[in-house]
């Protein structure tokens, strides 16, 4: 299987925080959520997901609590932490600013 | 924000603390993932085998996967240290010569500064132990015309002051003396203590058992002993308490023990109530050490200002206060004073020996780094960043350093133990000198900062040398020519300067000493045995006992001459009082009330001493009561109170005792003798004869000067003493050693700050040595080139001498400019030598220029000796 273009630098993060954001989910959920919304263009391997969430982790944007989930078993849940919601705001601006500026750019015409 | 630096805490400490927790959580997770990512895959009509292989396929290696997500989790800079570590100590153990002389150094200066710093510690800034220790204050009559403060006061100068102050919460005051004691019917000396009632409340001390007396008490007979005394003599302090025991004669009771520890003032036994010792109650008379507790929130100036008030009041009230006013001084302060030059001397010393080895660390790491430069660029090309080599560096410079830091506070313990048995036994408080938590902070932090200043400074500048010229160089060293030698020149010179200021003042501490041993006391100190003893009556009765025993001293084989005083030259505590001379009224001119210090003599005294009697007669067995009174004065007396007039048959009166106020007349004047401390010249003194004043002539030391050596004649002295009274216990000494503690002081501080000098110097002639081997060593293929090309070898040598000694002299130069201006600091301790005394420098600089020189003669002969072929091979 062949691996989706990588996703720009810290935009897998962004997206974690916002999914994160809308409910706590376990990693799997995560995946399932990214997959589902933005369809196959922004397939992210789950072989980076994990170690992108724990990045985050540790950064303290979210945080890991162990609760029953599906199938009766033991699942990590992600929730945002008070400074990950300011962090997504502050990333989300900084995106659009960057994408509207970069569409700005591409919608020159040649001459 | 906080919030979030502690959840990520907690993440990385999980991490830490229960790395097989955290490793079972991340199991549990991608199994859980799998096992999510299965069902989804079989839902979607995936057979479970199929479903399994993708699920895994999707989520990538599992095991690398896990390693990956460990090492986020771990901290990275422990695993570096653990490595840095053990990389620090291969290195270190891999050149055991130079890191061998890295420790050794560092253990020199370090344990040079341990030691010192724990008696500064101890003595200088620790607090007293006694409770509120900082409200603890001495106080003392202060002479206004002289400036001088005087130690003792009256007993109705301190009532005054007690009465009217409205700073102090206690005052009280203590007086004492070696006395002769009797407990469990054994006579025997004890130090003991006339104290007011207040004197314990003033240290805040309570007794341990039994009771202190009260007010009300103060006129009965009565003593409190130390915790150590009464356990000594009773084995158990509790026994103590009512125990009846003999002091100066009359009985006392014990009623209480003080609590352990408690010995104030010096290694006192026991404290009396002043029933049993009758207190002079003339305002001239001046006996008494006044302690006092200030009130809570009282501050040094405002007691000041307060004492002031009273003492003007005082002076204005009675003839006998004229110029008197009052000095108030922390304890602390008045106990250290004397050791305090000393100690901080000792401790500006062991700073530049610091310093030195400092340098030569310095000098020592800049060689190792420059040795290692190729190791240095290898491993910085193959990837390792400069903070992490810099990181290595800083390790193994504090291994390094904790290792120089162990082997020196061993070098400290040791050299503790040697400065506590040569320390002069009057600096106050040895007893609590140790090695404390405070030494040790200040140790730790000294070789902290100067592992990371003297060797990770030298050290990264030799790793910043860029890594190209280091791989290509050949040979291992090379990298850091070019700048190394002017800093490591910089370093000869800070040595040579700093050993050179230290050396100026150990020499003039030296010739100092010298002198002071040399110095014409007055009196002769050799073959003279000193007795003391303790007659059990006072007055007449003990003035008898002694004329008796002197009369039979002499007639002891080997007794030439025999007498008694009653204050030991050198003894700290002195009588002394103003004087008047009928017929001159203005004697001194100036108003000024003329002072003498007063003593106490049998007939005999000046022969046994060897004072010449400059005019008039010794006084004789005639002089006793009832017969005009007599006096002898000093040469110094003589001078100051008659000038050129003759002081024979005129008339002198002091206030120190009855028969001295109705005026004795003046029978003889004797040369000066330095009484009171071999440095200072002596006062105006005025001698009485113990028969005219059974009073203070009833404490008498015997001198006795012996044609063989004193000791010898010490048992038939016993015996002798014996059989006039079998009650009085006796104690011997000699006058040489009388002088030798006079002289501790000097002893000490010379002794010591000339052994760190020489430590110093040695350091530093070490470190000149390296340096030029060092260089020499650099530069061998370059003189093997200058050989192969025709050079002569003398001229290689004299190449090298002249290039180190250039450096040399500039160190000295600095060295001695720094000396002019820095050694002035000692000028106070030094006795009849400037601090700019010139031999004394010459000597030095000329010392240090010689020793210098044969330290660079043996790398400079290496150099001439250089082999061409074994050099250019080299290359």
């Amino acid at each position: 299987m062949s691996k989706p273009p990588d996703l720009m630098q810290g935009t897998l993060d962004l997206l974690l925080l916002k999914i994160i954001a809308l409910a706590p989910r376990h990693g799997w959920a995560i995946s399932q959520r990214l997959k589902q919304v933005s369809g196959e263009e922004l397939q992210v391997s789950d072989g980076s997901l994990y170690p992108a969430l724990h990045k985050l982790e540790l950064a303290g944007w979210i945080t890991a609590e162990w609760k029953v989930g599906e199938l009766g078993r033991r699942a990590k849940f992600y929730t945002l932490t008070p400074a990950g919601r300011r962090r997504l705001e502050h990333e989300t601006e900084h995106w659009q600013r960057v994408s509207s500026a970069i569409t700005r750019v591409l919608r020159l015409k040649e001459v | 924000m906080v919030g979030r630096w502690i959840s990520a805490l907690r993440a990385r400490l999980r991490a830490l603390v229960g790395p097989g927790r955290s490793d079972r959580e991340l199991n549990d997770e991608l199994s859980f993932h799998v096992a999510m990512e299965i069902q989804a895959n079989v839902a979607s009509g995936m057979s479970p085998a199929e479903a399994e292989r993708r699920a895994r396929l999707e989520l990538g290696g599992m095991q690398q996967l896990k390693e990956n997500l460990r090492d986020q989790r771990t901290v990275p800079w422990l695993d570096y240290l653990v490595q840095d570590l053990r990389y620090a100590i291969r290195t270190i153990l891999h050149t055991k010569v130079a890191s061998a002389a890295v420790i050794v150094t560092f253990a020199f200066g370090i344990g040079a500064n341990t030691a010192i710093f724990s008696l500064v510690n101890s003595v200088l800034l620790s607090p007293l132990p006694y409770d509120s220790p900082e409200r603890i204050m001495t106080v003392e009559p202060l002479w206004t015309n002289t400036g001088q403060t005087n130690t003792v006061s009256s007993a109705p100068d301190f009532r005054d002051w007690r009465d009217q102050n409205h700073v102090f919460e206690y005052m009280a005051f203590h007086a004492g003396r070696e006395v002769r004691v009797v407990a469990n019917g054994t006579p025997i000396f004890a130090a003991v203590q006339l104290v007011t009632p207040d004197f314990f409340s003033v240290f805040g001390v309570r007794s341990f058992r039994g009771r202190l007396w009260t007010e009300a008490e103060e006129t009965s007979p009565l003593a409190v002993v130390s915790h150590a005394w009464a356990s000594s003599q009773f084995g158990e302090a509790a026994s103590a308490i009512g125990q009846r025991i003999e002091v100066v004669g009359r009985s006392a009771e014990i009623v209480g023990v003080a609590s352990p520890g408690f010995t104030y003032p010096a290694s006192t036994d026991m404290w009396l109530s002043s029933a049993l010792i009758p207190i002079n109650q003339n305002r001239g008379g001046h006996n008494y050490f006044v302690v006092g507790k200030l009130k809570p929130g009282v501050g040094v100036d405002e007691a000041r200002a307060d004492m002031r008030v009273i003492a003007a009041r005082l002076e204005q009230e009675y003839p006998a206060n004229r110029f008197k006013s009052v000095a108030v001084t922390p304890m602390l302060d008045k106990l250290t004073n004397r050791a305090q030059t000393t100690l901080w001397l000792l401790f500006g010393t062991v700073i530049g020996v610091m310093l030195i080895a400092c340098v030569n660390v310095a000098n020592l790491q800049m060689a190792r780094a420059a040795a290692r430069g190729r190791e240095m660029a290898v491993r910085s090309a193959i990837g390792a960043g400069p903070g992490r080599l810099g990181r290595q560096v800083l390790t193994e410079n504090l291994v390094l350093g904790l290792a120089g830091c162990l082997v020196g506070l061993m070098f400290g313990w040791f050299t503790l133990k040697v400065f506590l048995a040569m320390a002069p036994a009057d600096i106050p408080r040895l007893d609590e000198v140790h090695i404390d938590g405070r030494v040790l902070l200040f140790t730790l932090a000294v070789t902290t900062l100067c592992s990371v200043l003297f060797g990770v400074g030298p050290a990264r500048r030799a790793t910043q040398a860029d890594m190209s010229s280091g791989l290509r160089h050949q040979t291992a060293r090379g990298t850091v020519r070019g700048i190394a030698p002017r800093v490591r020149s910089t370093l000869v010179v800070a040595e040579v300067a700093l050993s050179l200021v230290l050396l100026v003042a150990s020499g003039l501490l030296l010739r100092s000493f010298m002198r002071l041993s040399q110095v014409d006391l007055g009196f002769t100190t050799e073959r003279v045995l000193v007795t003391t003893t303790s007659y059990p009556a006072g007055g007449t009765e003990a003035t008898a006992f002694y004329r008796d025993l002197i009369a039979q001293l002499r007639t002891i084989p080997g007794v030439r001459r025999a007498a008694g005083v009653m204050t030991m030259p050198f003894d700290t505590l002195r009588a002394n009082s103003g004087y008047t001379v009928d017929g001159s009224p203005t004697a001194y001119g100036k108003g000024e009330p003329p002072i003498a210090e007063l003593q106490i003599v049998t007939p005999g005294y000046f022969d046994t001493v060897n004072t010449p009697i400059r005019a008039g007669r010794d006084f004789d067995d005639g002089d006793i009561s009832g017969r005009p009174q007599v006096a002898i004065i000093n040469a110094r007396l003589a001078r100051e109170a008659f000038g050129d007039s003759n002081p024979l048959g005129r008339i002198i009166r002091t206030g120190m005792t009855p028969e001295s106020k109705q005026g004795m007349q003046i029978i003889g004047v004797v040369a000066d003798a330095r009484q009171r401390s071999p440095e200072i010249p002596s006062r105006p003194e005025i001698f009485m004869p113990y028969l005219q004043q059974p009073g203070p002539g009833s404490r008498l030391t015997l001198l006795t000067q012996t044609s063989l050596d004193p000791v010898l004649l010490a048992g038939s002295v016993r015996e002798t003493a014996r059989r006039l009274n079998s009650g009085v216990p006796i104690r011997f000494s000699t006058m040489d050693e009388v002088l030798t503690k006079a002289l501790s002081y000097p002893r000490f501080r010379t002794v010591l700050v000339a052994s760190f000098a020489v430590l110093a110097a040695i350091l530093a002639l070490v470190g000149i040595y390296s340096v030029l081997s060092y260089l020499v060593a650099e530069q061998t293929s370059e003189i093997g080139v200058r050989l192969a090309l025709g050079a002569v070898r003398r001229d290689i040598f004299s190449r090298v001498i002249t290039e180190s000694m250039r450096v040399v002299v500039i160190g000295l130069a600095v060295g001695l400019a720094i000396s002019l201006i820095a050694v002035q600091a000692i000028d106070t301790v030094l006795f009849d030598i400037s601090s700019r005394d010139p031999v004394t420098i010459a000597a030095v600089i000329g010392l240090l220029a010689v020793t210098a020189l044969a330290a660079s003669g043996i790398p400079a002969l290496r150099a001439a000796s250089v082999d061409p072929l074994v050099a250019l091979r080299d290359e």
